[in-house]
């Protein structure tokens, strides 16, 4: 059985906060959603049936206007279609990217009490997930 | 002791080819280079002392008249900081997105023979990969 991610650990927190503050960050998103959402009880959206990808929609609006608000954007977002090179069991529902202007900026929406109402619909929303930390490279151009 | 993958798997490749052929196909690329790239003997580069790093490089000159040929280009780049989200020890050093015009557009480059020369240097290059599907979302 695959260990399943949904929150950042300690550990990579600490080598998060290690890593340059002031430029510009890139990062990406694998969302494996539930079937059912599970929100812990007594949430307002806990028992309306709702499916783990309506569930994350929820965190997405709940979430866009502080994420705009440090200055997030989507760069790429990507609907999974099969594994080529990889565990062939291995799969996701969607991927994105989001940029941040800084680390300090992601911090920031994080750490927002309206953010941390919003993230749990994430939470109900997922069954496994992957968060990676880039530095932006250019586009365009071919491999290596 | 963790699996590598460097080669498509023929069960993945079946699952891509029951999938539209027709319409833009967004491939994922992630990579870990080799410290020193693993050239087979004999074969030019073989001894050079290479990094993986540029063993990829040479992968990237050698394949671009095939890659550019079929409409294919990098459309996002990131070079890997930190797993936020995951085990901590999942490690990688960059990552591509590479739009094809289409699955057959992906197909026809890599079943070309300049391709194919070209893609002994991809495989001296990477310590560790994974390459999977998506189809761009608005």
């Amino acid at each position: 059985m695959t260990k399943v991610y949904i929150d950042p650990s300690r550990a990579n927190f600490e080598a998060f906060k290690a890593l340059p503050r002031d430029e510009p960050i890139h990062m990406l998103n694998l969302l494996l959603y539930r079937d059912l959402a599970e929100y812990p009880k007594g949430h307002e959206h806990h028992g309306k049936g709702w499916t783990g990808r309506r569930a994350y929609e929820e965190y997405g609006v709940t979430s866009g206007p502080i994420f705009r608000r440090v200055g997030g954007t989507i760069v790429w977002r990507g609907t999974f279609q099969t594994m080529v090179t990889g565990p062939e069991e291995r799969a996701w529902h969607d991927g994105f990217v989001a940029q941040y202007p800084n680390s300090t900026a992601f911090f920031e929406m994080i750490k927002d009490p309206a953010y941390q109402l919003a993230v749990v619909n994430r939470t109900a929303a997922l069954i496994d997930s992957r968060l990676i930390r880039f530095k932006p490279g250019e586009a365009g151009g071919g491999f290596g | 002791m963790k699996e590598r993958y460097i080669e498509p798997g023929p069960d993945n490749m079946a699952a891509f080819m029951a999938l539209p052929d027709d319409t833009p196909i967004n491939m994922v690329n992630f990579l870990r280079y080799r410290d020193l790239a693993e050239y087979p003997d004999g074969h030019d580069h073989a001894g050079k002392g290479w990094s993986g790093r540029r063993a990829y490089e040479e992968y990237g000159r050698a394949i671009a008249v095939p890659f550019t040929k079929v409409g294919a280009k990098v459309i996002w780049r990131g070079a890997f900081q930190a797993t936020t989200i995951g085990a901590a020890d999942e490690v990688w050093d960059d990552l591509l997105v590479v739009e094809y015009p289409s699955a057959r557009a992906f197909l026809q480059m890599i079943s070309d023979p300049e391709y194919q020369a070209g893609g002994v240097n991809r495989t001296a290059a990477l310590a560790d990969s994974r390459l999977f599907r998506t189809h761009p979302a608005a």
